[in-house]
């Protein structure tokens, strides 16, 4: 199709669904005004009976733990498949369109931005070890916490270049910890099923309310999670970052 | 052990597995894996089966974490398993099982991701098939996609692998966000988010909301089922995605998204859209056609055997719409036997494909000129495979095919059975012409001026030997294709499960207040001997088109001429198809904006 | 009235964010392009849940039973949100492969399955 052609389909498809859009939302209750049930529902008998102050939290991991199974599945393919596109093709000799490479080092860091890092990492792992295990409690989880610690792959990218950030998170030792993750929701959602007949069902004891140990098997599902979500994470960043030392170099 | 217990694990094992084999990858033989991912599909594949048995006698329901619904508002996620869901899991993991066995001797050598992703992917088909949830059927959809995505990248060497990967995940990332809208409008009408009850709560009449949600969710799940203007995406994955892949994505990915389509009509909007079925029958009737002929017209236009099948499969998804589009028990029930005979008949075409590539080095059916001659087993099973997608008797499409003409009659749309049988004839015809060329060298000579596809690099070499594995597991599946008519009270089997699939208010009774559903009726079905005569007319046509097109450039120039008008309907079909990524997206925006408008228009 | 246009804003994301995907020139565009039509999603999500004068589901300093905004509506959210980024990582990849591979990033130049 010419440009022309595409942009004028769009335009009209676009303003098409954008009125359908507007048709339908004309039958929303009005904002603001939720009317429930669900949310209402779970508000009421969550606190109490799970003894966790964070519903979002209890709702992820307990209420719809599925949801969050298949979510983290999706993570840990993702990441299987960048492995997979972006590693394949260092290993094979390829013809490509751009130049070939010699030995690459990273960025040279001057002592300023290697101190502050250093300041930078420690915060990061403390505040993401924090708010991932607080997830009961405090609208923190194993996502936010992950995601949060992955910026220590991004830090130490900056601050000591590549080789130190493969020397200190290595390939090899991140994978089986990713999948161990992984495997480890779905081992409970098993272990559940066997103990009690429902799958991730929450079995174990339920603590009082606000404590760190409380909520029975979400705090556990919880850490999974954040191991998982922590090491793909880093995973990520070792495969892009190799990528990066590639483009720095052809720019010289 | 009970379906209650089996419904889950079938789901989880699988993915447990992979996380295993993830994790030990790196320090084990690579067949150390395969032979797990085979063992973890093995197990999905006993669960179902059982699970199936365990349906029939009644719906299975598995709530989990333990949320059982009070006073009518569900708290938690359930796997509500009817005796269609049961069986299409168990047939993805018989389909997952028998790929994985071919790649056995397929792959020379690959990391770990091939069997965590297989096993990954199948895990989400199973989950999808199984759940009762609307947004976990979402979490489901992305997640077999992210699978897919990856997996069809898998030769990363292979340039045209990396786009093809591309843009189907841009194609189909859209589309699921199309059903996240949907699903949003939903919420905010209802607040629910499982199935019976939404439908319990959207009560009988139908306003713009409901009637856009549909549309979007219904579009998004068009676009994984590949119906015309949303198919573009699979004609360029399945060309370069491995072999293994695309005996599943053929054989029943695409039709998940069908039967996602049904599973959402029939539990969730059939209460409320129920009194306007004759304006959804029009909409979706005029795509499935369309999308049928545009299928079979653009399999004879291709060189490249592994797009001709995509096409095909492409063709079969506008029968299977159609079919669903009548809204009737018959036509239900034969969409279930269609999707099952076709299945096992395009896997096995895909085997072959990849017994050719194995073998020869290429999919190119000129390149391939003359190569099967004395390749008796090859011939025969490529053979068998066209004239089970053109719904010859005894194979399983036939039996789908009389089922659904059966509906159509019931509807009063008897005309329908004839472009459907153009359909399903063009694309069986395409794979005979494509044998013709490839067994005995018949055929024009080719031109040098059309257009030749990239040549593809081998994803797998010729070892000495005879691949005794590959072959059997295509012979496999030919021969259960074949048998399909021969399985005595299927028919009846299908029909009744369709009723339980249509029933709303019993799935309403049976998930939310957990009453027990009777066991799965068995209604007489259609005499399948009297559609004989209309099954070998379309394999009669079938064979007729694909000689025309080997032996047409013999007829006199006068003949010839006529041609040229279909000819240029057919260029101007394959300039449509131009592998530009921005073109995909434009149109799905116009296809869904078209259904969205006429829906509007029409549901009054 | 205005309460409206808080639905028009997640219907005029996607269609814009439809638009720029439709017309693009560079893969990466289109990748965020996806993005943005993936946030409409989120939003409507959020404001669908939404309750005035409400405050968090979080019921460490509020006694429970205080009126709160949709919690399923939050979970959903975040479980959408890891999805997408995932997506786009996985997308990125893909382009940073054939960027590699051809040297150009332009999808009208990458018409690799035509026909």
């Amino acid at each position: 199709m010419t440009e022309r052609g595409r942009s004028t389909m769009i335009a009209v498809a676009g303003a098409a669904l954008f009125a359908l859009g507007l048709w339908a939302a004309a039958g929303l209750p009005s904002f603001g005004h939720y009317p429930g049930p669900y949310g209402d529902v779970l508000d009421t008998v969550a606190p109490h009976e799970r003894q966790i102050p964070n519903v979002v939290t209890a709702v992820n991991f307990d209420y719809r733990g599925m949801d969050t199974l298949g979510e983290e599945y999706i993570f840990f393919a993702a990441v299987a498949g960048i492995a997979l596109v972006l590693r394949n093709d260092r290993k094979r000799p390829t013809v490509d369109a751009l130049p070939s490479r010699r030995k690459l080092t990273g960025p040279d860091a001057t002592d300023a931005v290697r101190a502050f890092t250093v300041l930078a990492l420690a915060v990061t792992v403390a505040f993401g070890m924090y708010l991932g295990i607080h997830a009961a409690q405090t609208p923190g989880g194993g996502f936010q916490g992950g995601a949060l610690l992955s910026g220590f792959a991004a830090l130490l990218l900056l601050g000591f270049g590549y080789p130190v950030l493969r020397k200190l998170l290595p390939q090899e030792g991140i994978e089986p910890v990713e999948a161990v993750g992984a495997g480890a929701y779905a081992a409970i959602g098993i272990a559940t099923l066997v103990a009690s007949g429902a799958f991730l069902k929450n079995v174990l004891p339920l603590g009082g309310e606000g404590q760190l140990f409380s909520a029975g098997t979400i705090p556990l599902i919880n850490v999974c999670v954040g191991i998982e979500v922590s090491a793909g994470f880093f995973l990520l960043f070792l495969e892009f970052a190799h990528e990066t030392r590639v483009e720095e170099r052809e720019a010289e | 052990m009970s379906g209650h217990v089996l419904a889950p694990l079938a789901f989880a094992v699988p993915l447990a597995v992979a996380a295993i084999c993830a994790g030990i990858g790196p320090f084990v033989p690579r067949r150390v894996l395969d032979v797990l991912a085979f063992a973890g599909s093995v197990f999905s594949l006993a669960a179902c089966a059982a699970l199936a048995s365990d349906a029939a006698q009644g719906t299975v329901v598995h709530w989990f974490g333990g949320w059982e619904p009070r006073h009518g508002i569900a708290l938690g996620i359930a796997f509500v398993v009817d005796p269609v869901g049961a069986a299409l899991a168990a047939f993805t993991a018989f389909l997952t099982t028998a790929a994985m066995a071919f790649a056995w001797t397929y792959y020379d050598e690959s990391g770990p991701a091939f069997p965590v992703l297989m096993l990954v992917f199948m895990a989400a088909l199973i989950g999808f098939f199984l759940t009762g949830d609307l947004f976990n059927l979402f979490v489901f959809f992305e997640l077999m996609g992210v699978a897919a995505y990856a997996l069809t990248a898998y030769r990363t060497e292979d340039q045209s692998a990396v786009m093809g990967a591309f843009s189907f995940a841009i194609v189909n990332s859209a589309g699921a966000f199309l059903i996240l809208l949907g699903i949003a409008l939903v919420y905010g009408r209802t607040g629910a988010l499982n199935m019976a009850q939404i439908a319990h709560a959207l009560g009988g009449h139908a306003d713009g909301l409901v009637v856009v949600a549909f549309a979007f969710i219904t579009c998004g799940l068009l676009v994984k089922a590949a119906l015309v203007p949303f198919h573009f995406w699979l004609c360029d994955a399945h060309a370069v995605a491995p072999t293994p892949l695309c005996v599943l994505f053929s054989g029943i990915m695409v039709q998940a998204g069908i039967y996602a389509v049904a599973r959402v009509y029939w539990s969730v909007f059939s209460g409320a859209l129920g009194e306007h079925e004759t304006a959804l029958r029009g909409v979706l009737l005029a795509f499935g056609i369309v999308t049928a002929l545009v299928g079979g017209i653009m399999c004879f236009a291709q060189r490249h055997f592994k797009r001709l099948l995509a096409f095909s499969t492409i063709a079969h998804t506008g029968i299977l719409v159609c079919s669903f589009a009548l809204f009737r028990t018959q036509a239900l029930g034969g969409m279930w036997l269609y999707i099952l005979g076709h299945g096992l008949a395009k896997g096995a075409l895909f085997m072959c494909s990849g017994i050719l590539l194995n073998r020869f080095g290429s999919v190119d059916v000129e390149v391939l000129r003359n190569v099967l001659r004395r390749r008796p087993l090859v011939t025969a099973a490529i053979a068998l495979g066209a004239l089970a997608l053109a719904g010859m008797p005894p194979f399983g499409t036939f039996v789908g095919t009389t089922l659904i003409d059966d509906g159509a009659r019931e509807s009063g749309l008897g005309w329908l059975h004839y472009p459907l049988l153009l359909a399903a004839a063009l694309t069986g015809g395409s794979v005979l012409n494509a044998l013709g060329r490839m067994a005995f060298g018949w055929g024009p000579p080719p031109d040098p001026r059309a257009h030749t596809p990239k040549t593809e690099t081998t994803e797998t070499k010729q070892h000495d030997g005879f691949p005794y594995v590959m072959y059997a597991v295509a012979a496999v599946l030919t021969v259960a294709s074949f048998c399909a008519m021969f399985v005595r009270g299927a028919p009846a089997a299908a029909l009744g499960a369709a009723e339980r699939f249509m029933d709303r208010p019993a799935q309403l009774a049976v998930v939310m207040n957990g009453a027990a559903s009777g066991a799965m009726a068995h209604p007489a079905a259609p005499s399948l001997t009297e559609a004989v005569a209309y099954g070998f007319a379309a394999t009669l046509l079938a064979v007729a088109l694909a000689a025309a097109a080997l032996f047409g450039h013999r007829l006199p120039d006068a003949l010839t001429l006529i041609c040229r008008g279909p000819g240029a309907v057919v260029g101007a079909l394959r300039a449509v198809h131009d592998g530009v990524v921005t073109d995909y997206v434009a149109w799905l925006a116009a296809g869904t904006a078209t259904i969205g408008v006429a829906l509007a228009v029409f549901v009054r | 009235m205005i309460a409206f246009l808080a639905f028009v804003v997640p219907v005029w994301i996607f269609v814009i964010g439809l638009y720029g995907m439709a017309t693009s020139r560079n893969l990466i565009h289109l990748i965020l392009c996806l993005s943005v039509t993936q946030s409409a999603t989120y939003v409507l999500i959020l404001e669908v849940g939404y309750r005035l004068g409400a405050t968090a589901p979080v019921f460490s300093d509020v006694l429970p039973g205080t009126r709160a905004v949709d919690p399923v509506v939050d979970a959903l959210t975040l479980t959408d949100i890891v999805v997408g980024a995932t997506v786009t990582a996985l997308l990125l990849a893909f382009a940073l492969r054939i960027h590699k591979r051809t040297g150009t990033l332009d999808p009208d130049a990458l018409r690799e399955m035509s026909g």
